[in-house]
């Protein structure tokens, strides 16, 4: 039997026409793994697999099966009966996609009373068994618990366990790993795997060809509404036939030697010169001794949030922050950036850094860090003022900053809303750089980004701390970018700083144990493993 | 929980004290300053009362005292139970509370549960969808908002009272007599709580939790009121205090249009009539009914909102 069988899809909305002639097939106990940039329409066609394409969304397809039955007349009630049934869907946790206000229990027993009828005492019963089937420890005692309680991880299995509750013979799983750790990531990629082996046919959604290369049995590779490659896994990956896939591999860090260029954008950063003497190579910009930060928790005991971290950031050098969720790497920005202060030890700024507009940071969510009214020139005004430029010449400075990220003079008069993932964050960086810092903290500022996006940025913050002399203190939970990065790298592990040193031999040849654990779990390009990048 | 929820009650009955300290305040300062004699208020119709008379009365009532020792005893007697007489009714100021606090708390709660219904209903109802239903349902809840309430409830008595003959216009009379009052009193007050209901409802159905369920095959009509109504009654929760403030205030006008015996008509006549310890009594009562609704959304909306409960935010700063 095949999970999925579509020929033709298209989704139009209003002025665009998101999804066009797309097919294919999913067989049972097969994962097809569908990868493509934001905006490439890989989410809309996830919802339309299930029925659930915004209002205004007009879906056609010359064939339309799913888990063998022909969907292409279901009424909205036939849809409503498939969902959960024949067709599950996991969506990316990092959202909330579970009720915030809801137990666990609550929400597995919904999830199975929609499918089953079940006495209360068998409902307990198979929540607690749904939950040990996708390895969540301890079950019993989740039920009770609220999503907010679990970790990252775990709230993605709980989500996985729902969409298995009616023992759907297909699954679509849209990013379902994005955001995580690469630890719980690779782990949530095997428990994934597992489902496909045990019979259900997969249909995993990705902005990530690592990732999806570790589970994948087919790769289908979609770009403006169109699939541009389809094959095998290893065949896509390792010898990809379509110069954009080729372009996809390309950005992606780990493939390239450290340092060296990702991306062909072009930044313009001669016409701007900081309007301080350029740092000393090497001459120290903030200096960390011993530093540590306690949170009181409401209820009354103490959370160790940083404890006796030693670090240095020296002009004109990267340092690469690495680290699972939760094991301090955020504190430590914050730290540095003055927003908190240490409860013990010291965290001393030095020289150009000494300024609160010396140390400028750049953030994940590049939407949420900027206010949605304001436009870019505004941004970029309010971030020049404050680095003590006047007035009269903060318009050709931000020319001259848009210039410097690579971007036209036209953005100026657009809102965050309106710009592209990557224009947005070039905006951050630009609006980062507009104080002429002497540090820049960037705590997860390629995260959220596209493979090919993510490259631009990487390239222009090399670039920015080769031409000024900046101080770089790099935030990430992934490896292969900081890799690429860092000249130092500091492992940070519950708090305090595990191992740190020049970034290949911390990399390269770990010596603590958690460092091993973090590299081993790095997804890698099958072609990476056979050695052909 | 239980120590969050202690810690909360204490650190709200400080600052009860403080408000209602507040409000004994503002009252005295504000009824002295108003023009007119509380003597005249006891004397009532009785034009040629003799100098000495007045003296007296106004040596009874403490009026002669210096102004701070006025002030001291209004702070320091509602806190001995003793509210004082009515100089108009000549009745304990308890007693008059104490029967005109019924048919209020009927006309109030009446009010609120039918507010509620038309929220929960038109707002669930008309949520995250477009269309002329919408549009027209949305249109009605501004017009309910906006129209003054006197106006509303003389409306409802000229067509239902006057015209039709169905409903009683005037008095306590049972069921019948509390229709219209409850309506009109409704009207405005279900009008803003759909609006916020909708808002967060709107908000709420955008959230990927909703896709989630759908996605689990969850109808909508079970997506609407088992899940999104709770998050949607978080922020009504919070707007209590001020629903309570408004359902005050509309007490006053429909009891006075509709005739109707209770604490808001008999606050109108006190205040005209400076009878100081009904006034003061009156202010003192809606004090501490704000202290207790605000005391009850703080609790309510930590049961509705497990988030609210946890040490989250120090989880969160540890990233």
């Amino acid at each position: 039997m095949t999970a999925l069988e579509v020929a033709d899809l298209s989704v139009t909305f209003p002025g665009l026409h998101a999804v066009r002639g797309v097919s294919l097939r999913v067989a049972a106990g097969e994962c097809l793994a569908l990868v493509g940039e934001s905006g490439s329409g890989k989410s809309v066609t996830a919802r339309a697999l299930l029925g659930l394409a915004q209002r205004q969304a007009r879906v056609s397809a010359t064939r339309l099966e799913i888990a063998g039955r022909d969907a292409r007349a279901w009424t909205r009630r036939d849809w409503r009966r498939a969902r959960g049934r024949l067709v599950g869907f996991v969506q990316q946790d990092a959202l909330g996609a579970l009720d915030p206000l809801r137990r666990i229990g609550q929400e597995l027993a919904e999830a199975l009373r929609l499918h089953h009828r079940l006495t209360p005492a068998r409902l307990c019963r198979r929540s607690v068994e749904l939950l040990e089937s996708v390895g969540v420890p301890d079950p019993a005692r989740r039920l009770d618990q609220y999503p907010h309680e679990l970790s990252g991880g775990l709230r993605q299995r709980v989500l996985i366990a729902t969409a298995l509750a009616g023992r759907p013979a297909f699954l679509v799983a849209d990013e379902p790993t994005t955001a995580l750790d690469t630890t719980v990531q690779r782990q949530l990629l095997a428990l994934l795997r597992e489902i496909t082996e045990a019979g259900t046919g997969v249909l995993l959604i990705s902005h990530d060809l690592a990732a999806v290369g570790a589970v994948a049995d087919r790769v289908a590779v979609l770009r403006d509404g169109r699939i541009v490659e389809q094959g095998p896994t290893r065949q896509v990956l390792g010898a990809p036939a379509h110069e954009y896939t080729r372009a996809l591999l390309a950005a992606v860090p780990s493939a390239h030697a450290p340092g060296s260029r990702l991306s062909t954008a072009v930044f313009d950063l001669a016409r701007v010169s900081p309007s301080r003497p350029p740092a000393g190579s090497g001459e120290p910009l903030v200096r960390l001794s011993g530093a540590g930060k306690v949170f009181a928790r409401p209820d009354g005991t103490e959370l160790v949030a940083l404890a006796g971290v030693d670090l240095t950031v020296p002009a004109g050098a990267v340092v690469g922050v690495v680290g699972g969720s939760g094991s301090g790497k955020s504190t430590l920005a914050r730290l540095i950036l003055g927003l908190d202060t240490p409860d013990q030890g010291s965290v001393q700024r030095c020289g150009h850094a000494d300024r609160r507009a010396g140390v400028q940071a750049v953030f994940q969510d590049p939407l949420g860090s900027f206010d949605p009214r304001y436009t870019v020139r505004r941004v970029l005004a309010e971030a020049l003022a404050a680095g003590g430029v006047p007035r009269r010449q903060r318009p050709a400075h931000a020319r001259e900053l848009l210039a410097a990220v690579g971007l036209a003079a036209s953005v100026l008069d657009r809102r965050p809303l309106d710009l592209s993932g990557g224009q947005r964050q070039r905006v951050a960086v630009a609006r980062a750089l507009a104080p002429a810092p002497a540090l820049l903290v960037c705590d997860e500022a390629v995260s959220a980004l596209d493979v090919s996006v993510q490259a631009q940025i990487v390239d222009l913050l090399l670039e920015v701390r080769r031409a000024w002399g900046l101080g770089v203190l790099f935030i990430s939970h992934d490896l292969g970018v900081v890799r690429h990065v860092s000249d130092h790298v500091v492992v940070v592990h519950a708090g305090r700083v595990v191992e740190a040193g020049p970034a290949e031999q911390v990399l390269g040849a770990p010596a603590h144990e958690h460092t091993r654990q973090l590299l081993a779990a790095v997804p890698r390009l099958p072609a990476l493993q056979a050695g052909q990048a | 929980m239980t120590r969050q929820l202690l810690r909360v009650t204490a650190h709200r009955l400080w600052g009860g004290v403080l408000v209602l300290w507040g409000a004994l305040t503002v009252t005295f300062l504000a009824l002295r300053a108003a023009p007119g004699d509380p003597v005249d208020t006891v004397l009532g119709p009785q034009v040629g009362a003799s100098p000495q008379l007045r003296e007296r009365i106004s040596a009874e009532l403490g009026l002669a005292d210096p102004w701070w020792l006025q002030y001291l005893r209004s702070l320091v007697r509602p806190l001995t139970g003793d509210l004082g007489r009515s100089y108009q009714l000549a009745q304990d100021v308890g007693d008059v509370l104490a029967s005109q606090l019924g048919p209020t708390a009927q006309l109030a709660l009446a009010a609120t549960g039918l507010a509620a219904a038309i929220a929960v209903v038109t707002a669930t109802a008309t949520a995250g969808r477009g269309g002329a239903v919408a549009a027209w349902v949305s249109g009605g809840e501004l017009l309910a908002v906006s129209a003054p309430l006197f106006w509303v409830g003389l409306l409802l008595l000229s067509v239902f009272s006057f015209q039709l003959r169905w409903l009683p216009a005037a008095g306590a009379g049972g069921v019948a007599g509390l229709v219209l009052p409850a309506v009109t009193l409704a009207l405005p007050l279900g009008g803003v709580m759909a609006q916020v209901l909708r808002g967060a409802l709107d908000r709420t159905l955008e959230q990927p939790y909703v896709t989630t369920l759908r996605a689990r095959g969850l109808s909508e009509v079970a997506v609407r009121l088992r899940h999104c109504l709770r998050h949607g009654a978080v922020p009504l929760i919070t707007m209590g205090g001020w629903l309570v403030g408004d359902l005050l205030t509309g007490t006053v006008l429909v009891e006075t249009v509709f005739a109707r015996p209770g604490i808001g008509r008999t606050l109108v006549t006190a205040v005209i009539a400076k009878d100081f310890p009904v006034v003061t009594a009156v202010v003192l009562l809606a004090a501490l009914l704000f202290l207790v609704i605000n005391l009850l959304v703080d609790l309510v909306s930590l049961v509705v909102d497990p988030r609210l409960r946890q040490p989250g935010r120090a989880r969160e700063a540890a990233r």
